[in-house]
């Protein structure tokens, strides 16, 4: 008991003052961080003595059901350490030029009073042009004044609109979930200019391009708290203790709830920690697993014994009872294309009956047409009929569809279907009905046939069919152990627990996927394994049921108004939206490094469709309208409307018809088509809010060659010359792109580094703005918890002042509105989705060039420079006139718009009144006021007008809630929960969990899919012409055909293994790599994680420099040892930067090396351009291929001697 | 509670707890004790701070006895004397000087606010006016000072333990290390504390056992009040510096021969130190990486 | 019966999830300055390996804690005497190294370098000596088993492991971590109060909590030395040493600690346990495999009436006899049993306790194929991952009887759901198991809503504190109300 001392004297426990005195502060602001985390965490910013001392998290998100565990505390440590940005040695705190840059500009500008006339100076001599290209990344940096910098980025502006185009100023800034109007103020500004915003979630590899195949929607997922609900958990490719921090607690509470929680991750990842099961699979083999899980929950549950649930559940909710078309191949058949109604002589007549689809009615036994579909979904006569009812869409007849003809057959057929590991075809016997059609009679099956085929589920059917489990044909269990490493008794146990759980439970299973599998080369297919499990087990569009996919805070909960501001859509139409994906492929021509896709993509026979060069898919996509491409033509769009005139074109309508004659006649071509033409380049790239050079660059020195023209560290040969048939070679590849490159940032990263400019913006504590996520349903505020330090500014405000310069500037150029042409691709969730029953390609002369229908949409639009920064403040006219909408729902807004007139500030000019938007703040109550979500009659109007279209009672749903507004005040002062919106696919009224697609299956919306139901089955040609029309097990890209390996041959001291960039602990993405916290907490940089004998065979020891390379890069940092990674893969977490500890590379003449980025090159998957179709049309980041990176394979050896500094 | 088979040092110390507990143990509790009069409040003060040296009405010890000593000295001139002695003396206060002169020392300065003096005083005064014999506080069993004997003390064990030849029990650092007294080693002692050669002339007997049992002086009191002496220890300590007053300070000592011996010891000490303690800067990590075990 | 009040906690490892944002929380708030820059008060640690500072669980090398010498209880550094001998030379401290040498970046140069022909990069510069810095050793070098073959390997309680059992650890079917996160125990018998030449550590007598007063501490860091867990830190800019605090200041007014506030994990319980102060002696003796039930029974329990009148007549107030009756602790620790101090041979009585992690199922390799296909729906006790004898290393003393019955239980509570929500067990099935387990149903839906459903006042239970009484036994608390917080920025001074 000694001791216990000093227990009577208060004085001396006075020095106890010392830490309460710490612990003062003069206030704390609500705010979060605008990081594309998914986190959407409300912060509680501590401030004293008029700065940020620390942040911790907020509790008080209002509390939905007290059976689920609650949201607090949100905020992970990379969240925790932000404060120390604020007044770090990094923090980018005045406007910044590079030296070259500021020597010419002032020389040139001394000599032009008009600063576009000096810029014309500048880019316009070549060898200056070179050398400030040449520096960039280089140092030599210099302070200079705001005034300066927006000169210089206003004059740039102007002059390629002038000179080039418009179309030819591209910005780059990611996720807008994260911090609306940050992003919003750059896209407006972007957009009311003429200008292309570049997309972010395809490009990252975040967009599952599964989803909307097979949902007609980008990403749809549970809020993390609808975890609590699911019986069974898998996550793969996904690490929630890295990436869903806040959120991971939900399982861990499942687990004592119950649930089992299954983990499949090659490396005993973080996750693992946390399952009952940890399943090492084989990197990128998960398509595998699931196959053969698919193989069992099909035979056990379907075959052998049938589950009154599951067989509901297909029948309503999935088009397995939908009709295809099989087609004679050589003595057998092949699985063709969905019978349409407009081949039955019942349907004949009806709207749209090219796109409405049929099935085999038990009680009429005949073919019959349900509604829901695509076709009944834009009737305009025959409306209010889009809903999921089983019921004749012509005469209203209950229909009982036939799930599998089966038991009715009037033959079997032998179709067949390609093993793509073996490249070997198998042929399958599957019950068919003939059908009487206007073409005679057709065989046809059901989806749900050609998918227990497909599988090899044998049902006693002739042909080739494993006889059982441990025969390794596709897709047994015994048949994934060689690819998976797992064996088939563990297989059929995790199908017999999750197919088990979800017929004990409705379908309380959930899938946690991410990046893991995202970023695979096939990670359609992967996806599409496992939400095939989901479906077969009725777990979609269920609480505690689905496919959790979350990479990247897509969720802008407040779409509707969102977008209408952002894309200023409430002046001027349609926006230029540009999937990055093609645009940096194209444009730092990591094309011309790649021979045809099947090199490395194996296909049986030959194809039109589905052979060639990526380029050739690409140049037809664009050609065809399915993909956006940006600069548009050869030519400036303003010059193509001036000539229009000239040659006689009187209105807009007369002009796009001589473009169009223009396009036919190849006169006019796109840019696409010649991409490495001059004419054609990119000219300014404009990034705010993200790390576009090294983060997600896949081919990182590749934009440092070609796209700004410095030096790199590519050692690759170009191999596209005579590949690509539809693009012109330019046999030299150009070296500097881009005239002018502008980061707007808060800290020094790899992309501030190497720009030509650089703003100071303020952080994520010094200004207003709205935040949401996928993860949870709140929306909550980015406040101002101090001014913006030193001569920081808001985005918001920075690009309101480029507005002002280009307005300030613009009389002398541009004194009068002028004209353009604007091309856009055909447009998901519009009339654009029935545009294109079949492939047809009029450069080909196989159709006629239509406008919107067989080619993208031309629209003459009207530019207003002078005006810009007045049309900036100002929420327009078009808003109120057309209303707002997202996903397909549309609503009026007249009376908001005008109630707004008069209680909200307004902007008054050229004698109109306009709702003001010149704060951010401004704008974000603008939002807040118009969107269903946080408007609760904007929500009950929104349902009504759904209502007209579904023909079923929806506005209930908004009953209770109407009287509910949200204000900017409201959420700082505690963040609120979001409504029930059309928008949206989940009910969260009275406290449910977000899960989505319960509208779907509860109220019988349909999903925007072409039958409305959720696809098994892809009918687009191109997906018949690469055999993914059903599920599928394709086999990754081997790394001798890959391309990583042409100049680059290992050696005796390194190894080739297969390089994983997974997101990491100490950063999201590459924010807070460089905090200091974050690095004391790891290894001081982002170290190069190895196996302990792989390590051995090259000699390496924990914390060794290496050497990791192949002919796209090199990057040098230390290694670390683990025996949780698996052998024959390394991993370098995502991302960290260059800026950071990176020494030089001997084996690349001792240059400064690189990041991991450096080491990849992207290839796009030609499957996902295809378009025109049902949900295969364009909208931004929703469809198009995606940045895939993990197929790619390193070699690694120990740096020889001390790194080089 | 007070098992009597558990050792007089525990007891007592469990016993300051026990009544400090009673008074203080939780966040209100504690301030409840404090709050409900001077009386309670005056006990408490009495104990951790004067009650080393002085008694209510059992006599004089290291200081004067204080039974009625509101009777003899006014409250404010008290209170003045009691927050503040050392500036009462600097300032010349005649009878503060007197009682200097009287008892060879300043009292020391405990950081007694105003409000406890007048605490104490009423304790005092309650304690003078009663009937009750006791000197302290009921609830301590702490002994009369003038209860320990020395009869038994032996000088030569005195010299050990306050040179640190000896090791003291309560594991307390030697006297030593901090005082010096004519003739204990070569070197002297320390000179952070008072030269104690005239130690014992100036309290006697009874105010040196006082001193050694319950230290009134801040950092004494830090150390020992947990690594106590025990009974033995202070009588010989006590015999040792009764010894050691009848003969002559050191301060006389040669401040050359100091400096050469300081020197050489310091060089000495440095040596034996890098011999002893030559192991000590080798981390575990770097050995562990190089493939060692620990 | 001397009854006390201790403010206490239980850290949840199954679902610690090992981000780290509780050493930030705690990092920003006290450590983020000069001098402390390498304290992590609070820190989390992947096990199996070396923690922080590297093999601080040696007591071999370190000496901290407290060890039975005959009948005595003793510091293991030695008595009083040994320890003064070694004041100016103390040979059972870390090194830097063991630390590390804390850090930061040439940032500025990424701002300042000149044109070049090549990038500039910020290097690693310490914050020691201002040089370039060729990084070694951090704070939290080991997480995830990055450098298994050096760290996790020569963790020191994998020693009564076979050499086989523990290759199995590195091998695919066995492999496992999970996290500690680490505060100060607040221990009732605290290594670091035990030795402090300078009585400058002292353990609050309402709370329990430790602290070093910066007043007092001389800077002798025998208290780095004498705390087995090495969490005092001695501050070279102030020359005081330092530890975590329990946020008093935060506590004091009524909101739980930064690192527990912080705890995204949901893992962290608070409240107040009421102990038999009068046995501590005798049960830091016990042996060591008792230990862990000998602290069980010291904690009281606060609904009993004697337990309660003695909490009062030691002037413990009704407000906090209240708050121990709804703490969480005592069920965790006491009720349930679940929860389980960190290494108690240290016998420092910590008041931490954590419920061990249930981590997944063991697989077996055949033919080159993993395979699980044999375990229970689960999993069973007889398939742990982790070996029982290392956790029961870790957290109980060597006895594994005691860290199988908190598993046991951990698996029952999971069990009982799953069969009533789901049925993959059925509920015979889930009855065999609770059986085991001796975890009625009551008992499995208490455990279950405070581990899956607590909102934050369930989780921290923190006592009333009256700060206005307290103040105004210095000063009149109407006085501080106009006098708080002025005054000028300063440190204590440096030394004594």
């Amino acid at each position: 008991m000694s001791w216990i001392q000093d227990i009577a004297s208060p004085q001396q426990r006075r020095w106890e003052d010392f830490y309460r005195n710490r612990w003062q502060y003069d206030k704390i602001v609500r705010s979060t961080h605008g990081v594309n985390c998914t986190g959407g965490c409300s912060w509680n910013v501590y401030v004293k003595n008029g700065i940020v001392t620390w942040e911790m998290q907020a509790l008080d998100y209002p509390d939905f059901d007290k059976d689920i565990p609650p949201y607090e505390p949100r905020g992970c440590q990379r969240g925790i350490s932000y404060s120390w940005y604020l007044y770090s040695p990094i923090r980018v705190k005045y406007p910044y030029i590079r030296g070259a840059m500021a020597d010419l500009w002032r020389a040139a500008r001394k000599s032009h009073a008009d600063p576009v006339e000096a810029w014309a100076a500048v880019v316009e001599n070549a060898e200056g042009r070179a050398k400030y290209q040449q520096a960039r990344g280089k140092g030599g940096l210099r302070r200079t004044s705001w005034d300066e910098a927006l000169e210089i980025i206003a004059a740039s502006m102007l002059y390629t609109a002038r000179k080039h185009g418009p179309d030819r100023v591209a910005g780059f800034s990611p996720i807008p979930a994260m911090s609306y109007l940050s992003y919003g103020g750059g896209s407006r500004l972007l957009q009311l200019f003429g200008g292309v915003n570049l997309s972010f979630y395809d490009w990252y590899s975040d967009l599952p391009p599964a989803s909307p195949e097979v949902w007609g929607e980008q990403t749809d997922v549970q809020e993390s708290a609808d975890w609590y609900h699911a019986k069974y958990i898998v996550s793969m490719g996904a690490n929630l203790n890295m990436t869903r921090t806040p959120d991971v607690h939900f399982v861990a509470e499942a687990r004592y709830q119950g649930a089992k929680f299954t983990v499949l991750a090659p490396d005993f990842s973080q996750v693992a920690k946390y399952a009952d099961w940890w399943i090492p699979i084989n990197p990128g083999q998960d398509g595998a697993f699931w196959m053969a899980a698919n193989h069992v929950i099909l035979k056990e549950y379907f075959v052998d014994r049938q589950v009154p649930y599951f067989i509901d559940y297909l029948k309503k909710y999935t088009d397995s009872p939908f009709l295809v078309v099989l087609n004679r191949k050589g003595d057998g058949y092949e699985a063709g294309r969905l019978l349409r109604a407009s081949t039955i002589e019942r349907y004949r007549a009806v709207e749209n009956c090219d796109w409405r689809f049929l099935v085999f009615d038990g009680k009429s036994n005949s073919p019959r047409m349900p509604g829901g579909s695509v076709g009944a979904r834009w009737a305009k006569q025959d409306s209010g009929k889009w809903n999921l009812e089983m019921k004749d869409a012509g005469d209203g007849a209950e229909l009982d569809p036939l799930l599998s003809f089966i038991d009715s057959k009037d033959t079997i057929a032998q179709v067949e279907f390609t093993d793509f590991e073996s490249l070997k075809v198998v042929k399958r016997g599957v019950p068919v009905k003939y059908v009487e059609t206007t073409g005679g009679n057709v065989a046809v099956t059901t989806a749900f046939d050609l998918l227990v085929a497909r599988f090899g589920v044998s049902r006693g059917l002739p042909g080739d069919y494993p006889a059982g489990y441990d025969v390794a044909a596709t897709y047994t269990p015994a048949w994934q152990e060689r690819l998976t490493g797992i064996s088939a008794d563990t297989v059929v146990k995790f199908a017999r627990e999750f197919a088990g759980t979800a017929e004990k439970t409705n379908g309380k299973c959930t899938i946690i996927i991410g990046a893991g599998i995202n970023h695979w080369y096939h990670n359609n297919l992967i996806y599409r394994s496992a939400m095939t499990a989901l479906m077969l087990t009725g777990s979609v569009g269920v609480n505690g049921g689905g496919l959790a996919h979350y990479v990247g805070q897509e969720k802008l909960a407040a779409v509707a108004p969102w977008s209408t501001i952002a894309f200023a859509s409430d002046w001027v139409a349609p926006p230029r939206l540009q999937n990055a994906p093609s645009y940096y492929y194209v444009h730092t021509d990591q094309w011309r490094y790649e021979g045809p896709f099947t090199n490395y993509q194996r296909l049986l026979g030959e194809n039109p469709l589905a052979s060639g060069h990526t380029m050739d898919m690409q140049a037809r996509a664009v050609r065809l309208g399915w993909l956006p491409f940006y600069p548009q033509f050869n030519k400036n769009p303003f010059a193509l409307v001036e000539q229009a005139r000239k040659a006689g074109a009187g209105s807009d309508e007369e002009v796009v018809n001589w473009v169009v004659a223009q396009l036919k006649e190849r006169k006019l071509r796109f840019a696409v088509e010649d991409p490495d033409a001059p004419e054609n380049w990119p000219r300014m790239w404009i990034i705010w809010r993200g790390n576009a050079l090294m983060s997600s660059a896949k081919g990182h020195e590749y934009f440092l060659k070609h796209f700004l023209g410095t030096h790199s560290n590519v050692n690759a040969e170009e191999v596209a010359k005579g590949a690509a048939q539809d693009v012109l070679w330019q046999d030299n590849a150009p070296r500097g792109k881009i005239d002018l490159m502008v980061d707007i940032n808060f800290r020094m990263d790899t992309s501030a580094l190497y720009s030509d400019i650089i703003l100071p913006t303020a952080t994520w504590y010094e200004k207003d703005d709205l935040n949401s996520t996928d993860l949870h349903t709140y929306i909550h505020p980015l406040s101002k918890a101090v001014t913006p330090c030193w001569e920081a500014k808001p985005d918001w405000d920075i690009f309101k002042a480029i507005a002002g310069k280009i307005s300030e500037l613009a009389p002398a150029h541009f004194p009068n509105p002028a004209k353009e042409v604007v091309a856009a691709p055909l447009q998901h969730d519009s009339i654009d989705e029935i545009a294109q029953p079949e492939v047809k390609d009029w450069a080909r002369g196989e159709c006629e060039p239509i406008p919107g229908k067989t080619m993208p949409h031309l629209r003459v639009v009207e530019r207003d420079y002078v005006n810009l920064y007045k049309r900036f403040i100002s929420f327009g006219p078009l808003a109120r006139q057309n209303g707002i909408g997202a996903h397909g729902a549309r609503w009026p807004i007249q009376d908001f718009y005008d109630e707004m007139l008069k209680f909200a500030p307004v902007q008054q000019w050229n004698g109109g009144r306009y709702p003001s938007l010149e704060e951010a703040q401004q704008a974000a109550n603008v939002i807040l006021y118009l969107a269903p979500e946080t408007n609760g009659d904007a929500a009950y109007r929104a349902f009504e007008e759904e209502e007209h279209r579904v023909g079923l009672p929806l506005k209930d749903l908004a009953e209770n809630t109407r009287g509910i507004r949200y204000t900017f005040a409201d959420l700082q002062a505690q963040p609120r929960r979001l409504l029930t919106s059309p928008c949206w696919s989940a009910n969260i009224n009275d406290g449910r969990t977000y899960s989505p697609f319960c509208l779907n299956t509860e109220r019988l919306i349909p999903w925007r899919t072409l039958t409305g139901r959720q696809q098994f089955y892809l009918d687009h040609q191109v997906y018949l012409a690469f055999a993914e029309n059903l599920p599928v097990y394709k086999p990754n890209p081997h790394p001798s055909v890959y391309g990583d390996f042409i100049t680059t041959k290992p050696d005796a001291r390194s190894i080739m293994l297969n390089y994983l960039t997974p997101h990491g602990k100490w950063h999201i993405h590459s924010t807070y790599y460089d905090n200091e916290i974050m690095l004391t907490l790891s290894r001081g940089m982002e170290p190069f994680w190895i196996n302990e004998e792989d390590a051995g065979a090259i000699g390496v020891k924990d914390n060794d420099w290496v050497e990791i390379y192949n002919d796209h890069g090199v990057m040098v940092t230390r290694a670390v040892i683990s025996a949780r990674i698996p052998k024959g893969a390394c991993i370098v977490y995502h991302s960290p930067e260059r800026t950071i500890s990176v020494p030089k590379s001997p084996l690349k003449g001792d240059r400064r090396a690189g990041g991991h980025n450096s080491l990849t090159r992207v290839r796009l998957k030609p499957v996902l351009m295809a378009g025109g179709y049902g949900q295969f049309t364009y909208a931004f980041n929703y469809w198009g291929p995606t940045g895939i990176n993990r197929d790619t394979h390193i070699l690694v050896r120990k740096l020889e001697g001390q790194p080089v500094w | 509670m007070h098992g009597a088979h558990k050792s007089r040092i525990r007891v007592i110390i469990a016993s300051i707890v026990l009544v400090v507990l009673a008074l203080s143990a939780a966040g209100r509790g504690r301030t409840i004790a404090w709050a409900s009069g001077g009386e309670d409040r005056g006990e408490t003060l009495f104990v951790e701070k004067c009650k080393a040296c002085h008694t209510v009405g059992a006599g004089r010890t290291i200081g004067p006895d204080l039974k009625g000593v509101g009777a003899r000295r006014g409250e404010s001139w008290l209170v003045r004397f009691i927050t503040a002695p050392d500036r009462m003396v600097a300032q010349g206060d005649p009878v503060a000087k007197q009682l200097v002169q009287e008892y060879g020392m300043v009292m020391p300065s405990l950081g007694v606010s105003e409000e406890e003096a007048k605490a104490l005083l009423a304790y005092i005064a309650a304690q003078s006016s009663g009937s009750a014999p006791a000197s302290a506080p009921t609830a301590s069993p702490i002994s009369s000072p003038t209860t320990a004997a020395t009869a038994s003390g032996d000088m030569a064990r005195g010299r050990d333990l306050f040179s640190g030849k000896t090791r003291l029990k309560g594991g307390g650092p030697a006297c030593m290390s901090c005082h010096n007294v004519s003739g204990v080693g070569i070197w002297g002692g320390g000179t952070v504390g008072k030269d104690l050669t005239k130690a014992y002339a100036a309290f006697g007997e009874s105010g040196i056992v006082s001193l050694l049992k319950n230290a009134p002086f801040p950092m004494m009191k830090e150390i020992y009040s947990v690594k106590q002496l025990g009974d033995g220890e202070v009588a010989d300590v006590t015999a040792f510096l009764k010894e050691a007053s009848s003969t002559p300070a050191t301060s006389s000592q040669g401040a050359a021969l100091f400096f050469i011996i300081s020197v050489v010891g310091a060089l000495l000490v440095i040596g034996a130190f890098q011999l002893l303690w030559r192991g000590r800067l080798s981390g575990v990590r770097r050995p562990l990486v190089k493939g060692g075990s620990r | 019966m001397d009854v006390r009040a201790q403010l206490s906690m239980v850290f949840h490892l199954d679902k610690c999830i090992g981000c780290h944002t509780c050493s930030i929380a705690c990092k920003n708030l006290w450590t983020s300055r000069e001098g402390a820059e390498y304290m992590w008060w609070n820190n989390v640690e992947t096990k199996p390996g070396t923690g922080y500072p590297t093999l601080w669980e040696d007591q071999g090398k370190y000496k901290g804690g407290w060890e039975v010498k005959g009948k005595a209880l003793r510091p293991k550094i030695g008595r009083r005497p040994g320890l003064l001998t070694n004041i100016f030379f103390n040979p059972f401290l870390p090194t830097m190294d063991d630390y590390y040498e804390p850090w930061t970046y040439k940032y500025e140069h990424l701002y300042t370098a000149p044109a070049a022909d090549d990038q500039p990069t910020a290097r690693p510069v310490s914050k020691v000596s201002g040089r370039f810095l060729d990084l070694e050793a951090g704070p939290n070098w080991d997480d995830d088993l990055g450098g298994s073959s050096v760290y996790a390997r020569n963790d020191i309680n994998l020693d009564e492991l076979s050499a086989a059992e523990r290759e199995a650890l590195f091998r695919l079917e066995r492999m496992v971590f999970f996290y500690i996160p680490r505060i100060c125990n607040h221990c009732l018998n605290p290594g670091c109060v035990g030795v402090c030449p300078s009585g400058a550590i002292y353990k609050r007598a309402e709370d329990g909590i430790v602290l070093v007063s910066q007043e007092k501490c001389r800077g002798w860091r025998f208290c780095v030395s004498g705390c087995p867990y090495k969490k005092p830190y001695y501050n070279w800019k102030t020359g005081k040493s330092e530890k975590c605090i329990l946020c008093y200041p935060r506590v004091e007014t009524g909101q739980a600690p930064a690192c527990f506030h912080s705890c995204v994990g949901r893992i962290r319980y608070m409240g107040i346990l009421l102990y038999d102060a009068d046995r501590i002696q005798e049960v830091a003796k016990v042996p060591e495999a008792d230990l862990v039930n000998a602290q069980r029974d010291i904690i009281l329990d606060p609904c009993d009436a004697a337990v309660v009148a003695g909490a009062r007549r030691n002037g413990i107030v009704d407000a906090w006899i209240s708050a121990a009756q709804k703490a969480p602790v005592y069920k965790f620790v006491k009720k349930w049993g679940i929860a389980l101090p960190l290494h108690s041979e240290f016998r420092t009585l910590p008041m931490l306790f954590y419920v061990p992690p249930l981590l997944p199922v063991l697989a077996s390799t055949e033919n080159g194929c993993y395979d699980l296909g044999k375990s229970d729906f689960f999993g069973t006790i007889d398939n742990v991952r982790a070996p029982l004898k290392y956790m029961a290393r870790l957290f109980s003393g060597g006895n594994v009887e005691i860290v199988k019955q908190a598993l046991r239980k951990l698996w029952a509570v999971r069990a009982y759901k799953q069969a009533r929500s789901a049925g993959n067990l059925t509920e015979g099935r889930a009855q065999a198991i609770m059986g085991e387990a001796r975890c009625a149903p009551e008992e499995a839906e208490e455990i279950f809503r405070l581990t899956a459903l607590p909102r934050f006042e369930d989780r921290f239970v923190l006592p009333p504190y009256h700060r206005e009484e307290v103040i105004a036994l210095t000063t009149e608390t109407l006085m501080q109300k106009g006098q708080t917080g002025f005054g000028y920025t300063r440190l204590p001074k440096r030394g004594p």
